[in-house]
């Protein structure tokens, strides 16, 4: 009689904790935000062609787990290379067009702008991406250079910004906040480096002295070219990616992109980043279908499941870039939220440049790639 | 008498130095392996963690693994085709030999930039051969064999023929005269070459970055692609595996070559 009440005391409280653990999950996370499935023409085109897809992408930056998911939910084989450049990716392409990658994954608009004029990349199927549909704020979804994302999609936000670590940088420095940290004084002469990239080594110039990041004007980019002679000789190198430089503190103040610097203060905290005054420049991790893909449905399965709320969560909150998604942002943590770069008020928006045509064709692209040769001489 | 005491103690300098630069590049990977900094560039404690890393990360094992094959096939078709060509380049004479014989040079002598490059627009321009296994490993072929072809010819030119013409005379085929005669003189030379041509192959990167197909990352692509986030002590584990296990072989070597000369 007893053993028999305990036993149901048992049932009831397993139903109980069943019922909690279902309320719970239902209530919390991103389950709120519906998943809106690919259409069945999609899945069908994936199961005929076999199951697989084939990514290009940078190594160790998005969770393996995401990948994994994908492969455990759908039954589709990911097979990924990875490139150390984006430059390297687009000549990739460039010589062998056919090149059968199907997703190429954190590139930038201006990569994916210009592969589209030599037209090597594959139109987007929206009907095959329901959730990027419902999902993608609008301000992506209508970008001047390519307007209704024919061609590629962003999946987070970068910000070029910079970096430095707090022991051995002044942050009372007047500078402090501004482009002109890593243009003025002396101070920390040998222990600085620069993203190794012309857009971005003359952005930052352009923007300390006022101007546009996009700017082709010529009387500007030879005020900047003057501003990074000047600062070439104090610079331990140019470097976009610092991070071993930083972390074993052989260098102390860095430009670089403010996901990367996330990355680095994750793991040591005395590295901080911050958004210089002047504003900066911003644009959207970039991917795009290559004209070679054989897997492209496969590819769009992928877009739409990066594109599912609790999966763009996972790797928002991994990447620390900040989102595109809508609904992404309301369950950031506390910690990342504080972190700069992360959200970004109108205000400050509003003093930040994204890409332009003129920064990849035109006369500004021809004198800044001889302006940056005599640079790097 | 003082003179070459100087001289000797800058001999003594010089072959310390580098002896060190040598070694001590070496000797450092080892220790970072085993040690806790994220970035294998300073010592931080001793952990394991890189080697159960090394064995559980599929891409780095897979890496490994299409390297090292890629290398055994290129090690021996490319002697193969290096011992044949020299060969026939050493005994015949036919017209254009001279031409031939600097020609095969080019591999070596161009940048690999071009060389990659070329073979890029050849394989997919004009013979269709699949980007992957079959592009590299013809790609590897391609630069290793002008290395066996010299370091064989290199030994024929101090060659005893008339070892082998004796061999012909006593009436042995031309065939077996090679393989019991010159071949096994030549040995030395033969092995010496896929010595070479194994790190050579394994080593590559440019040319195999421009003919590498989709999921065809081998080390080397795989170590350089890592560079964002500073690439991880994984990879100074995998150098220290390589250096312990040419130590080994090397140490295995002189053992069975002494045994083998007391023995006699």
């Amino acid at each position: 009689m007893k053993k028999n009440y305990f036993f149901n005391t048992a049932i009831v409280l397993f139903i109980l904790l069943f019922f909690s653990i279902a309320i719970f999950t239902e209530a919390s996370a991103a389950g709120k935000y519906k998943d809106y499935k690919v259409p069945q023409s999609c899945m069908d085109e994936v199961r005929k062609e076999g199951n697989k897809l084939y990514i290009y992408d940078w190594a160790e930056w998005w969770p393996e787990e995401l990948f994994e998911n994908f492969t455990k939910e759908f039954g589709v084989k990911i097979v990924r290379d990875h490139y150390a450049d984006t430059e390297e990716m687009v000549t990739k392409l460039k010589l062998n067009p056919n090149t059968p990658y199907d997703l190429i994954l954190g590139a930038g608009p201006s990569d994916a702008v210009r592969l589209h004029k030599m037209k090597l990349l594959k139109e987007l199927t929206h009907a095959w991406l329901p959730n990027m549909s419902a999902y993608l704020k609008d301000e992506y979804k209508s970008l001047p250079f390519d307007p209704g994302n024919k061609f590629q999609f962003p999946d987070s936000i970068f910000y070029t910004t910079y970096t430095y670590n707090a022991k051995y940088v002044d942050e009372n420095d007047p500078l402090m906040g501004s482009w002109g940290l890593l243009f003025e004084g002396d101070k920390y002469k040998g222990k600085m480096t620069m993203i190794d990239n012309q857009m971005e080594a003359f952005g930052a110039a352009l923007k300390y002295l006022g101007y546009s990041y996009n700017s082709d004007n010529e009387k500007e980019l030879m005020e900047a070219k003057a501003l990074l002679m000047a600062q070439k000789p104090k610079l331990a190198a140019y470097d976009s990616w610092p991070s071993r430089l930083l972390k074993d503190e052989d260098v102390w103040l860095s430009h670089l992109w403010i996901g990367d610097a996330w990355w680095l203060a994750r793991e040591k905290p005395e590295i901080k980043g911050i958004m210089p005054k002047e504003g900066t420049y911003y644009a959207g991790n970039t991917g795009f279908i290559p004209k070679g893909s054989k897997h492209t449905a496969a590819a769009h399965l992928f877009i739409n499941y990066i594109f599912r709320t609790e999966v763009n969560v996972q790797l928002v909150e991994w990447i620390g870039y900040p989102p595109v998604h809508k609904h992404t942002m309301e369950f950031m943590s506390d910690e990342m939220k504080a972190w700069p770069g992360f959200v970004i008020d109108e205000a400050y928006q509003r003093k930040c440049d994204t890409f332009e045509m003129r920064l990849i064709e035109g006369k500004g692209k021809e004198l800044r790639d001889k302006l940056w040769e005599e640079i790097k001489k | 008498m003082k003179k070459k005491r100087i001289a000797s103690k800058i001999l003594w300098v010089l072959s310390s130095l580098t002896l060190i630069f040598l070694w001590a590049p070496m000797i450092l990977i080892i220790v970072f392996s085993f040690s806790n900094n994220k970035y294998g560039s300073s010592w931080e404690g001793f952990t394991l963690k890189w080697y159960v890393k090394l064995f559980t990360n599929d891409q780095v094992r897979d890496a490994l693994m299409r390297s090292l094959i890629i290398a055994g096939v290129t090690v021996v078709v490319a002697t193969l085709i290096g011992t044949i060509t020299a060969y026939g380049l050493y005994k015949l004479n036919f017209r254009g030999k001279q031409f031939l014989r600097t020609s095969i040079l080019l591999p070596i002598v161009f940048p690999s930039v071009v060389t990659g490059s070329a073979l890029l627009v050849f394989f997919t321009r004009l013979v269709h051969i699949p980007l992957g296994y079959p592009s590299i490993i013809i790609a590897h072929i391609v630069f290793c064999s002008p290395l066996a072809v010299f370091i064989i010819l290199g030994r024929m030119q101090r060659f005893d023929w008339s070892w082998e013409e004796a061999a012909l005379d006593l009436g042995a085929t031309p065939f077996r005269t090679f393989l019991r005669v010159t071949g096994p003189q030549l040995l030395p030379a033969i092995m010496a070459s896929a010595m070479l041509i194994f790190p050579w192959s394994f080593d590559d990167f440019v040319i195999t970055y421009f003919v590498a197909g989709v999921g065809s990352t081998t080390l080397p692509i795989y170590v350089f692609s890592q560079l964002r986030f500073g690439a991880t002590p994984v990879i100074n584990t995998i150098g220290t595996l390589f250096v312990s296990i040419t130590m080994l072989g090397m140490v295995l070597v002189y053992f069975v070559q002494k045994m083998g000369k007391s023995n006699s």
